[in-house]
């Protein structure tokens, strides 16, 4: 029997893939929105502020006549980027630490697993904004985007790393008993090719199905950040900044947070449920460790 | 065949005392709840007998010298997060006293002297360190004349309450759903629960907690908005803080039962004609709610110390405030104060936590 491919698998599950094509739809959104966005995030119509939708603006506009829907595509941007790039440099730095950890084992392994320990005594929350606020003053970006996307992917990045590497340490250490190890070992195999050849791919499922889980977490405090004003600021767009801006004006004109916060939802909700499909497909029995 | 040793065992005191613990929280958690005031017996009645209860399950695990071994890894560890805030903290540019307007130098110069900021950065540190040896956490920059030890006294206990409020729901709501969803499992109750309880993993707080703002107090007028001062005003903020550890409770719970209720010694239990309820509790909920146990000690202290954008959200004085706005506010003592309690209260409900293993599976052997 031919083994089926990871993308037939995919296919199969309805939900898992069904997510997967809103995910690259809103990548896609984020990536073409200039092109897309009916008007630029900035452009003020102040005769039509604070409008209901209608077919110039579908979704309305804001306070100072910005059209919502344009805001909403040109927010994804902040949300999609922050939550990819930060996993995969998470997934680096986590990886490497993991790696060094549960391979050389001993001291070396206990020293950098209490220092994991202490870093989970600090409120995420509390570490990410000090890091942000840290790095907020070395870096020097004058575009003000860029600079909220660089500070908040080093922040997210430095603070999320750490329950990877709890996790691939664990993997090394359960693929280390292995007896091919074992039989590269007495072949005089070096650790580098060990690691490379035989650990790395062992480990790389409950990698990916962490990653998948990684970025919806990443999302949800890139948009805590901006909703907080600690990311993007208020010209610029991001589903924080705009629920933010729809949080303020509640009581008057609550429709401003049902898109963003929607998209919020839904992007979350894909990604999660996204994760939940692989985890399924690659390896049913990470359900305890992983959620 | 059972042989039993007479009335007054030591497992049986230890239940009792641990039922009345139970029962007294749980009437704590009702009569706050109420906006009663708690008569100080039933404060009394909880602490001590959760504390004898403690101390005979220790001895009879015979867990003493572990536990000590534990506290006194703590007070490092706790050492060592105060000292990395405390230098990172120092790494952040601007002062406590930056303003917009600046201060004539000598005025600048009497509150320097008067905070020891003009003192080197060692000199603080050792200084902050004797202080913490007495018990004594500075004082705070931002509220004027206030020791650290008064504001989290009046703050902590604010976010104990709602924290314990939304813990008992997670818990309430979230393993029931997860145990029902895996009884019937793939059925369309299942998927119902399993969606409900995914969506409210995808819904961030500051999305939830406006939405049923919206819904609840300014469309129906049922609940109250903002602040914290009766049980009209609880509900929202412990229901939106709640929502998100009961779903992942209820994620964790399914998938344990499931796990469990296919091994070996449940399929023994079920041949051996044990009654299905008993095969239920004592079988497989009890094996089942490991996963929940580790999941649940960063979840406890997480909870009690305040959720920050909640108390934000709602205008709830309590703990979780401090911990973002004295950053922004660089009031050091305070951001330290604030970290030291969740360290404690994260550390301390980790050693439960690793203690409550051995109940909950006596096949694991805690050292």
């Amino acid at each position: 029997m031919k083994r089926k491919t990871i993308y037939q698998k995919i296919f199969e599950k309805k939900v898992c893939f069904y997510c997967g094509l809103f995910i690259l739809l809103t990548c896609l959104v984020a990536l073409f929105a200039p092109i897309i966005s009916p008007y630029p995030f900035y452009e003020q119509f102040p005769e039509k502020a604070l409008t209901s939708s209608s077919s110039d603006h579908w979704l309305g506009t804001d306070h100072l006549g910005r059209d919502l829907l344009s805001r909403v595509i040109y927010g994804s941007r902040m949300s999609m980027a922050v939550g990819i790039f930060t996993a995969i440099i998470s997934a680096f730095l986590g990886l490497i630490y993991g790696l060094i950890s549960g391979w050389l084992g001993g001291l070396t392994d206990r020293v950098l697993m209490r220092f994991i320990d202490i870093m989970f005594s600090i409120p995420t929350l509390v570490l990410l904004i000090l890091v942000k606020v840290l790095f907020d003053s070395f870096i020097v970006i004058s575009h003000p985007e860029l600079k909220a996307l660089a500070g908040t992917l080093v922040a997210l990045s430095l603070v999320s790393w750490a329950s990877l590497a709890r996790v691939v340490r664990g993997q090394v250490l359960q693929a280390k008993e292995n007896l091919f190890v074992e039989a590269s070992q007495s072949l005089g195999a070096s650790s580098f090719r060990i690691i490379f050849v035989h650990i790395l791919p062992n480990i790389v499922s409950p990698i990916i199905i962490l990653l998948a889980f990684q970025i919806p977490s990443n999302i949800l405090f890139e948009s805590m950040l901006s909703f907080l004003g600690l990311g993007l600021q208020a010209p610029f767009s991001s589903w924080g900044v705009l629920i933010d801006e729809g949080w303020r004006s509640l009581s008057t004109y609550p429709r401003l947070i049902i898109a963003p916060g929607m998209m919020l939802f839904l992007t979350m909700l894909a990604f999660n449920l996204f994760g939940d499909g692989l985890r399924d497909i690659f390896d049913p029995k990470l359900q305890n460790q992983i959620s | 065949m059972f042989k039993r040793t007479g009335f007054l065992t030591t497992a049986f005191i230890e239940k009792t005392f641990g039922g009345l613990s139970l029962v007294s929280f749980f009437l704590l958690t009702v009569l706050s709840f109420f906006y009663y005031k708690i008569p100080f017996v039933l404060w009394l009645v909880f602490f001590a007998s959760l504390l004898i209860c403690f101390f005979i399950y220790i001895a009879r695990k015979r867990l003493f010298l572990y536990v000590i071994g534990r506290v006194f890894e703590a007070f490092i560890t706790l050492f060592i997060v105060a000292s990395i805030t405390f230098v990172l903290l120092r790494m952040l540019p601007g002062g406590p006293f930056d303003q917009e307007k600046t201060l004539p130098p000598e005025i600048q110069a009497n509150i320097s002297a008067k905070y020891h900021l003009d003192k080197p950065l060692y000199w603080q540190y050792t200084h902050y360190l004797k202080g913490l040896f007495r018990g004594y956490l500075g004082e705070s920059y931002k509220y004027t004349d206030r020791n650290i030890t008064d504001i989290l006294k009046d703050s902590l206990p604010v976010s104990v309450q709602l924290g314990v409020y939304a813990l008992v729901l997670a818990f309430l709501l979230g393993i029931p759903l997860g145990v029902f969803s895996a009884q019937k499992q793939d059925s369309w109750k299942d998927r119902a629960a399993m969606i409900f309880s995914i969506s409210g993993v995808s819904l961030p707080s500051f999305v939830m907690a406006p939405i049923f703002i919206l819904i609840f107090s300014f469309y129906l007028g049922w609940l109250q908005p903002a602040l914290w001062e009766g049980p009209l005003f609880y509900i929202l903020p412990a229901v939106v803080l709640g929502l998100r550890p009961a779903s992942v409770i209820a994620r964790l719970t399914r998938s344990s039962v499931l796990d469990v209720i296919s091994s070996d010694f449940v399929r023994t239990a079920r041949a051996k004609g044990l009654d299905e309820k008993k095969v239920f509790y004592k079988h497989i909920l009890k094996n089942a709610f490991l996963p929940v146990l580790t999941f649940s000690a960063p979840l406890i202290a997480g909870i009690l110390t305040g959720s920050f954008i909640i108390e934000e959200i709602f205008a709830i004085p309590g703990l979780g405030q401090h911990f973002v706005n004295s950053v922004t506010n660089r009031d050091y003592p305070l951001i330290l104060g604030a970290l030291l309690v969740y360290s404690s209260l994260l550390i301390l409900s980790n050693m439960i936590v690793d203690l409550l293993y051995a109940y909950f599976d006596p096949r694991i052997k805690v050292s």
